[in-house]
């Protein structure tokens, strides 16, 4: 499976990072390189899971405005600062959906239908497609979020539970678990 | 079940695209009107100790050059939104607690409205008037517009707001003729009005002077911008603003005047033109009546080879017949003369018109029963028939004629009547507005005289931000008395305080910070200095003037009322 290198860090670019969050923690107007760093990022993350520019631009501001908001709760732990403002987004968007009736939109590419199938299914991905859509519109949001930042977003375990506020053995346990659901989905459908 | 929407393979967005949304400066303007202000949350006053500890920490090692300047002690908590630190850290209330009570008006965001504070002011909020942080308009809220006056020196003094006006590097005393404060709120998230939809405030101030300006308190650069003068209004005891005014004595025009029809004729009465006219009109009527009581039947001319008969024709039977000579009856189309008829005698002939120009024709007995009918047309024939046609047509044309003539007349005479009535209602329309006049300057007087009791002026303006105002005049402190070198009790001897000159007539204050050892002004015009230290308040002695700054320690003030008692106003 391709990681994508964007969520990935090394140790000195992550120490950079939080020498800029300590900055903008002084004054907000030193919150400017955060924000041009991560925007689209955090807009990438937003409008993955709402396909539509105006409302993600709405949510973005929220998730900016969150950040600087609590900004001096963040601790620094050794994981990109992008993890802790995309769970700020991640929070957001649960918001946003939770205010109005529309449906959950989740953007893939039929290559990730592959990346998923590679991991679970041999069989060509033309066949198996529309069932594997079937299947993963049965899963709950809860599960199908850790396939989607999982398989169709590339993220480390470790970044993931970084954003969803758990632990990294959970959320690899957890993804696991939904790959077996998936299966029993799938042999049903 | 939740239910999702799969994109698969769909738009892609550009780098380009993303940064083309990014706007960090109005961002930040856009948080700048996010978060309560520090000093109304909970927070603030566990940490303002701190705060205030370390800005004394800082005076103290950063030399003593500016010992009487303002001080603007910043207590910025560290763990506070960021823009919430850029905006309030101006506004520094001194006693822990201790508020100016104010109004909290629930605005239908969508309507907006008018609201009247505890002190009387009214605030006008049109519709549609509040910005979210993101610059859109708020629909469907309900928004807390928090409202409050400070009236006198106490509410300066607990408002912690600074009073002083820095003009060309030189600081004057704020001299009040009223203060507000507007703030709007949605839940604990500040809102910003629209520019384009200010509110309007009609201000209750005890001060009638015009002299006063109107600032707006820069929380951002800390510093008071001059925003021009309030206009100045009539006393509210009493008073009918333009509206009220409008809607008691409404403008009157020409439409609302009713003149009625018989006050009309009676101014037309005087009139001697008007009557001749009626006389005319009367005449005219009746000859044209005359001339229709006798309107002579068309004539038809008799058919050459038709038998006809004469008759005897009685002008009170048949008028319409009476104009012509030689009338003839033919027989209707159809009808035969019975000959045993013609060798009778029928000595009574009645003559009925029917539709049309025939006729029924009876003939009887006087001494019996008998009678017969036939059905006919009046005719006439030859050089009779042209005559009677040329009777016809003249009598004909001399009713068009006198039709014509009564209907100019009628048309000068409405003419006439309309002209009266222009007349009346141009009148009418003097005479009701000057009574409207008249009612509004009896009422204006009795405002004018409520005006002299009351001492109380309406001070109108508009704002289109929230924030502080300030009708005030920059004053001068008055001739400085010999400068002390300050040694400073607070009970116990202490290194610095927070002293505010109070000037009661003038209804302003002045703050400074006072170190030891340092020279500190006093001011001849000043009412009382007070001391604040540690959240406690001390009343300078007058023996301090000698030498030293004693203070009388008071305490920390529980309520507005108990601050004035201190104060002894």
């Amino acid at each position: 499976m391709n990681i994508n290198p964007q969520y990935h860090k090394t140790k000195d670019q992550i120490n950079a990072e939080q020498s800029l969050v300590e900055a903008a923690k002084a004054d907000a107007i030193n919150f400017r390189p955060i924000y041009d760093k991560y925007y689209e990022i955090v807009f990438r993350f937003v409008y993955q899971r709402t396909g539509d520019q105006e409302v993600t631009t709405d949510i973005v501001s929220d998730v900016f405005y969150k950040t600087l908001q609590n900004l001096e709760k963040y601790e620094f732990r050794g994981l990109p600062f992008s993890s802790w403002l995309l769970r700020i987004a991640h929070n957001e968007t649960i918001k946003f959906y939770r205010k109005v009736s529309k449906s959950r939109v989740v953007k893939l590419k039929t290559e990730h239908l592959q990346n998923l199938t590679e991991e679970e299914n041999e069989n060509h991905l033309e066949d198996f497609k529309p069932a594997l859509l079937r299947a993963l519109k049965d899963l709950k949001i809860n599960d199908l979020q850790l396939i989607e930042m999982r398989f169709f977003e590339g993220r480390p375990f470790k970044e993931m539970a970084e954003i969803l506020n758990k632990k990294e053995s959970a959320v690899k346990m957890k993804v696991y678990r939904i790959l077996e659901k998936l299966k029993v989905l799938l042999q049903k459908k | 079940m939740t239910d999702y929407k799969f994109d698969i393979d769909g738009k892609k967005l550009s780098s380009k695209d993303i940064q083309a949304k990014k706007d960090f400066d109005s961002f930040l303007q856009g948080i700048q009107v996010q978060g309560k202000a520090f000093y109304q949350k909970s927070w603030f006053w566990t940490s303002t100790g701190l705060a205030s500890a370390a800005v004394a920490m800082i005076i103290m090692f950063s030399g003593n050059e500016n010992q009487n300047s303002i001080t603007e002690n910043s207590a910025n908590p560290k763990n506070e939104v960021t823009s919430s630190k850029l905006e309030t850290s101006f506004i520094n209330p001194p006693f822990e607690g201790l508020r100016v009570e104010g109004d909290v008006f629930k605005v239908d965001a969508n309507k907006g409205g008018i609201f009247k504070s505890r002190h009387g002011s009214i605030i006008k909020i049109p519709a549609l008037a509040f910005f979210n942080r993101k610059g859109k308009t708020i629909k469907d809220q309900t928004v807390d517009v928090e409202f409050t006056e400070y009236k006198d020196v106490a509410d300066q003094l607990i408002s912690g707001i600074p009073m002083t006006y820095d003009s060309a590097g030189t600081k004057y005393m704020f001299s009040s003729a009223g203060m507000i404060e507007i703030r709007g709120y949605i839940g604990d998230s500040a809102v910003a009005l629209n520019p384009e939809k200010p509110i309007e405030v009609e201000m209750q101030s005890e001060n009638t002077s015009n002299e006063y300006n109107f600032y707006c308190l820069n929380e951002k650069e800390k510093k008071w911008d001059y925003r021009g003068k309030d206009s100045i209004g009539d006393p509210e005891d009493g008073k009918l603003s333009d509206k009220e005014l409008q809607t008691q004595f409404p403008e009157i025009k020409e439409s609302d005047i009713v003149i009625p029809n018989n006050l009309v004729e009676t101014e037309l009465q005087k009139v001697p033109e008007y009557h001749k006219r009626k006389k005319k009109r009367i005449a005219i009527q009746t000859e044209i009546d005359d001339l229709r009581q006798i309107t002579p039947a068309k004539p038809t001319k008799g058919d050459d080879d038709a038998k006809k008969f004469s008759l005897d024709i009685i002008e009170k039977e048949n008028p319409e017949l009476m104009p012509y000579k030689d009338v003839q009856f033919q027989l209707a189309e159809g009808e035969v003369i019975n000959p045993q008829h013609t060798s009778q005698n029928w000595n009574k002939v009645n003559i009925i018109k029917t539709e049309g120009n025939e006729v029924i024709i009876t003939f009887s007995k006087t001494n019996s029963h008998q009678k017969i009918q036939y059905e006919a047309i009046p005719v006439l024939t030859g050089e009779a028939f042209e005559e009677a046609h040329k009777t016809y047509m003249d009598h004909a044309s001399k009713i068009k004629s006198k039709r014509s003539e009564l209907a100019s007349i009628e048309k000068q005479i409405k003419f006439m009547k309309k002209r009266a009535k222009e007349g009346s209602v141009k009148k009418a329309l003097v005479k009701a507005q000057l009574e409207r006049l008249e009612r509004i300057a009896t009422i204006e007087k009795t405002q004018f005289e409520n005006r002299k009791t009351t001492e109380k002026v309406t001070r109108f303006f508009t704002t289109s931000n929230f924030g502080v105002f300030n009708c005030d005049k920059a004053v001068e402190m008055g001739p400085i008395r010999t400068p002390l070198i300050t040694d400073i009790k607070f009970r116990k001897e202490v290194n610095e305080t927070v002293v505010f000159h109070v000037f009661k007539r003038s209804n302003g204050i002045y703050k400074a910070m006072v170190i030891k050892d340092q020279s500190f002004k006093e001011y001849a015009n000043v009412t009382t200095v007070i001391g604040i230290s540690q959240n406690k308040l001390g009343i300078m002695h007058p023996i301090s003037r000698n030498g030293k700054m004693d203070f009388m320690v008071k305490g920390k003030p529980k309520t507005k009322g108990e601050l004035v008692s201190w104060l002894e106003f």
